[in-house]
């Protein structure tokens, strides 16, 4: 009787055993796992080359003239490494990063009036050499990320950041800057848990970030493309758009068969559009990859010597992305089930 | 038409109506106690679509998902109820040609009028003070002029047309004080014939007007700079403060003020905020809610994701809160307000000391549209 009681509990602490079992390796759980993961590598890999970026903004400062040329270029491919890791973090647009309006203070854009320009060389002539970090975090928000960075190391039309002490010194606050917000972001992110209450919050979360940073992306690209202005290319001065969007694509495709792939095989049309979808991002990526690395340069060309071939490669390019753009904003919800920006997208 | 029942209306109007005992825990926090006494609320009133992309006219709790709804051949814009009978008018939205008047109690349509030949109505409506009449923006699209179409409410006969004061008239409502409409002139000209496109965006000329109901003219205007800041949605205090919510047709990297404010014979003002408390909210405003007896206006800013509230007396931006697509925004009495989104949530906020979420009801495979608004309790016994 008793060894017969002991197995009654035996099975009962065994069923709940499994019972926990089945919930700690339920799809939402590992899903939840996988974005919580996901967020913590992409906001660790922001803050490391942040990091190096204002290492070696402060080595150009420090640096002997001669070796200036050396740490510039140094410095410049830090800012490229830097904007790459921005935009694959761009994707996480909900949170912190939302609720404190933290990505104005990564990226200004768009930037269609050269205010970038306009706001550094007011902040320059209203300051000293001596600038510190704390003058730019207070100053506009327009002063403190990438886009005065990237104007600072990359603009051909004013003065080198490498034989300007004042310039390399707001420099060095920019990237501070950029540091401090990065490893916020990354010990932060989820100082306000996530709402994911079940499955259906978790789809509608991950898609709407999906969409919306397609939409994002698109818009990126297309405002120059469409225009054709070489001058309303995000990144035009480093000429690092073109490779922007790739990094864009690349997280997108990332997030989508971390995230989301695993929902979408129950029934015969979902596994339909998994496939679609998993092959228009990679005709996506290749097609941008084929492309000339400088955007500016392409258009440049197009807006000079008119060249057909160029505007056809653009065309086909901005077609796929459009066509992918769709998929993910369009059909990716209806086969989740979601809703995604009814009235963010056409309000009145 | 068909209206579908999901729940008895008995049981949603007594859950609607006699308090929260049914679904609160046993346990009550302290801001739980407060809205246990205080939400005898009356259902909510909101155009939305569908999962399906149906569209629909929604009478809903606040509290539960319980709704009733009405389908709709075309996406309506704004409901505006009657204040002192159980009906309202939703109104189609821009460039649509349907008023659909209900009855909310009943939930049954009563009437649907067609505009006027060459007419079309801008999605928004109110009713006199005493409710003899029902105003709508409206605009005749041979001579883009903007207007004001006036129905009288017991045969919803239309029996007067006003000069709105300007090109494309939006958001209306009544003075709480005098007999005066105060209309948003958006200032975008469009035509049925290009469907949505804003024609005139490099000479536009919004304003904020007032009309005076006995004269039939208007009697005050105000405009405001840059013109490309299109004078949309509003709402107006108790006590007659104006609060205007503006969507920016300039360029994208503009940084301008969102949320104005005019008050007795002032001049249109911002409100007060920094830099990036303007790009947060992404050049575009959707609803104005002004909760004269808190001291606070909700403000919601879909394409940045966004609710704002702001102090009525210091007109300081006082807390911003993240909602994905924050869309319409109503008070349910003196100290709570409700947010609905795109993504079917209704959240309730207490605005009296710190803004608080309170209460989220989520209405799965239901994306409300941008405006909200709510029945009058004066009518609802079961």
């Amino acid at each position: 009787m008793k060894y017969l009681h002991f197995n009654h509990y035996r099975r009962i602490y065994s069923k709940c055993l499994l019972i926990s079992c089945i919930l700690i390796a339920s799809p939402l759980r590992a899903n939840t796992d996988s974005l919580t993961k996901l967020i913590e590598t992409t906001y660790a890999n922001l803050t490391t080359h942040a990091e190096t970026l204002h290492q070696s903004s402060q080595q150009l400062c420090k640096s002997p003239a001669t070796q200036q040329p050396a740490h510039l270029v140094t410095s410049q491919q830090a800012w490229r490494d830097v904007m790459g890791a921005w935009i694959k973090a761009d994707i996480i647009n909900f949170g912190l990063v939302v609720d404190e309006n933290i990505a104005w203070r990564f990226q200004f854009w768009p930037d269609k009036k050269n205010l970038v320009k306009r706001k550094v060389e007011q902040f320059l002539q209203q300051h000293s050499d001596a600038i510190t970090e704390q003058q730019v975090a207070q100053a506009s928000v327009i002063l403190q990320g990438l886009s005065s960075a990237e104007y600072l190391l990359f603009d051909q039309n004013s003065p080198s950041v490498a034989d300007n002490n004042q310039r390399c010194q707001l420099l060095v606050a920019i990237t501070k800057v950029l540091v401090k917000n990065s490893r916020y972001l990354q010990k932060q992110w989820n100082k306000q848990q996530l709402s994911i209450k079940n499955q259906h919050d978790y789809l509608a979360l991950v898609s709407n970030a999906l969409a919306s940073y397609l939409e994002k992306t698109y818009k990126k690209w297309s405002l120059a493309v469409l225009k054709e202005n070489p001058y309303f290319a995000e990144s035009w001065r480093s000429q690092h758009s073109n490779e922007n969007v790739q990094q864009s694509l690349m997280a997108a495709n990332r997030w989508y068969q971390q995230l989301i792939l695993p929902y979408l095989n129950d029934t015969k049309a979902k596994q339909v559009l998994a496939k679609s979808l998993s092959t228009n991002f990679q005709q996506t990526i290749t097609q941008f990859k084929a492309l000339p690395t400088s955007l500016f340069k392409m258009l440049q060309t197009i807006k000079q010597q008119e060249k057909q071939s160029a505007v056809n490669q653009l065309q086909t390019a901005t077609q796929q992305l459009r066509s992918l753009k769709k998929q993910v904003t369009v059909d990716l919800p209806q086969a989740l089930d979601v809703l995604i920006g009814f009235n963010a997208n056409d309000g009145d | 038409m068909s209206f579908e029942q999901p729940i008895n209306r008995r049981t949603f109007l007594q859950n609607s109506f006699f308090g929260l005992s049914a679904f609160c825990s046993p346990t009550l926090s302290a801001t739980e106690q407060i809205l246990n006494k205080t939400t005898k609320t009356p259902p909510l009133l909101s155009a939305a679509k569908d999962n399906k992309g149906n569209y629909r006219i929604c009478i809903f709790s606040p509290w539960q998902s319980q709704l009733f709804s009405l389908a709709l051949p075309h996406r309506a814009h704004s409901i505006t109820p009657h204040p002192n009978q159980p009906i309202a008018v939703c109104v189609d939205r821009r460039p649509g040609r349907q008023l659909y008047i209900f009855d909310y109690q009943k939930h049954q349509l009563l009437q649907q009028l067609t505009a006027l030949p060459n007419h079309h109505f801008y999605g928004h409506g109110v009713f006199s003070h005493d409710g003899e009449y029902f105003f709508t923006t409206e605009q005749h699209w041979p001579t883009s002029r903007g207007q004001i179409g006036v129905y009288q409410t017991h045969n919803f006969k239309r029996v007067d047309t006003l000069s709105s004061g300007g090109i494309g008239p939006h958001e209306i409502r009544l003075h709480p004080q005098r007999n005066q409409l105060i209309i948003a002139n958006g200032g975008i000209q469009t035509h049925p014939d290009y469907d949505r496109r804003k024609l005139n965006i490099d000479t536009m000329e919004p304003n904020l007007s007032l009309i005076d109901l006995a004269k039939g003219d208007v009697q005050q205007q105000w405009t405001f700079n840059p013109k490309q800041l299109s004078i949309r949605h509003l709402d107006v205090g108790e006590d007659g403060l104006i609060i205007v919510g503006l969507q920016y047709q300039g360029d994208q990297s503009d940084i301008v003020p969102l949320v104005l404010y005019q008050q007795g014979n002032s001049e249109l003002q911002p409100m007060h905020t920094d830099e990036i408390g303007w790009l947060q909210l992404n050049q575009y405003i959707a609803s104005v809610c002004v909760m004269t007896r808190c001291n606070t206006a909700a403000i919601t800013a879909p394409r940045a994701n966004k609710v704002t509230f702001w102090d009525l007396k210091t007109k300081q931006l006082r807390k911003t809160i993240s909602l994905i697509d924050a869309a319409g925004a109503i008070a349910l009495n003196d100290q709570l307000c409700a947010i609905t989104t795109g993504t079917g949530e209704v959240h309730i906020f207490d605005c009296k000391t710190d803004i608080k979420k309170v209460h989220t009801t989520k209405y799965n495979n239901i994306a409300w549209d941008n405006h909200l608004n709510i029945a009058n309790a004066v009518h609802e016994s079961v």
